[in-house]
């Protein structure tokens, strides 16, 4: 990961006096309200905006609406931190921006994972939950001990054996 | 069934490993970034906050692993039942047809032990629903909250009780709640790192231009000057 030496910063200006930044196209910075700076800057609209590569303050040109007065007011910004994190920028935000990418891969694994342990369960369980109300009705037992009844006796109740014969034959291998 | 098995460990092993593991490599170069004292309150990186998040990493990914252990002996239990009952159905089909033939001409191989295993298990009560569903009833002081330091430590308990048999009752932490935990932890890094870089903005003094605001048309350049850049406005 060689270190580049220049950071590619983008303004958004948003229309109530917000100023959106990100660098590297993917790291979110955060969003900055003007409003809090100055009172002259409350709600005001971002026209344009200038910067020079060798220089990390940036200038924001706003037009303010405030007391029905219109004005263009300049205001100049300076990014501190692409000079004061010591070259890690590129790093950090790389790494960060993996991360996120992992996590919302990971939380979509999990989705899937949910969605066919749900799905595989859905006719099984009919299945068992017919068989079980006819066991409780005729013989007080449920689908288990009758079950186990079988594998281990090999006596067949007869509702289990019209329920094997009829219902389960349908389900070839699952 | 048996899809749905082998869906969830395909998924588990090549999907949720993998991207476990890449998380711990990332996370271990911020650490280290975090523990070289100039970058700390530069770059703003707890060392504390990422340690959580390695925390959360390994009970994730030993829970994963639990997942595939359950998995795969569910699958092979699944495997002998359906077995089993294929040859029932075919026994229970063919009775009063052929009440002569010899009831022992297919000789089917059935695993007994875990046809019942799985009877009494499984069928019913699969352990994996407990991992994979999040059901809203469950205790939430149990689940390794954000407070709680010793998330891995608990989470390695109660696994440990599960294998064991012994009957606990904290329920074993389902790997959805797990992941959001880990979410948790990562956004407290990731809001250390915006604040730290917020901090680290400043906004000049404003200068009022003009007070019309017809200005339609207007361009701003900022050119260098010498040795010191100054912004000129056109």
């Amino acid at each position: 990961m060689e270190e580049e030496e220049a950071v590619d910063v983008l303004v958004a200006g948003l229309d109530d006096g917000q100023i959106h930044l990100s660098i590297y196209n993917c790291f979110q910075i955060g969003i900055f309200d003007l409003g809090t700076v100055s009172a002259q800057l409350k709600r005001c609209r971002s026209k344009l905006h200038a910067s020079h590569p060798y220089s990390s303050t940036h200038a924001l040109l706003v037009t303010s609406a405030l007391d029905e007065r219109p004005s263009i007011i300049f205001v100049p910004v300076d990014l501190r931190f692409i000079s004061a994190s010591g070259g890690y920028l590129s790093l950090l935000a790389a790494k960060s921006t993996q991360l996120q990418n992992l996590l919302r891969y990971i939380s979509q694994v999990y989705k899937l994972v949910e969605a066919a342990w749900k799905s595989c369960q859905d006719l099984p369980t009919k299945f068992m939950r017919n068989i079980s109300e006819v066991l409780r009705e005729r013989y007080q037992c449920d689908f288990v001990q009758a079950a186990y009844h079988l594998v281990v006796t090999g006596n067949c109740l007869p509702p289990v054996k019209e329920w094997l014969v009829d219902e389960l034959s349908e389900r070839v291998s699952c | 069934m048996t899809v749905g098995y082998e869906t969830i460990r395909r998924l588990v092993h090549e999907s949720l490993l993998p991207a476990l593991e890449r998380c711990v490599i990332i996370v271990s170069r911020l650490r280290g970034l975090s523990k070289y004292g100039e970058c700390e309150t530069a770059l703003g990186l707890s060392t504390k906050h990422l340690n959580g998040v390695l925390d959360a990493i390994t009970c994730l990914s030993l829970l994963a692993h639990s997942v595939l252990n359950t998995a795969g002996t569910e699958l092979r239990q699944f495997a002998a039942f359906s077995t089993w009952l294929r040859n029932e159905i075919d026994i229970q089909a063919t009775d009063p047809a052929t009440s002569t033939a010899d009831p022992a001409e297919k000789e089917v191989d059935i695993e007994y032990g875990k046809v019942l295993d799985y009877i009494q298990g499984a069928m019913i009560n699969s352990e994996l629903a407990d991992f994979i569903l999040r059901s809203s009833s469950r205790d939430r002081s149990s689940l390794p909250g954000a407070h709680n330091a010793s998330a891995l430590s608990e989470a390695r308990t109660d696994l440990k009780q599960i294998y064991s048999a012994c009957p606990s009752e904290t329920q074993p932490p389902c790997l959805g709640d797990m992941i959001i935990h880990l979410e948790s932890q990562c956004a407290l890094v990731f809001q250390g790192i915006a604040e730290a870089q917020k901090r680290n903005v400043l906004f000049g003094a404003p200068f009022e231009l003009t007070t019309s605001d017809n200005v339609d048309a207007c361009d701003m350049r900022m050119l260098s000057e010498a040795s010191v850049p100054e912004p000129v406005i056109l």
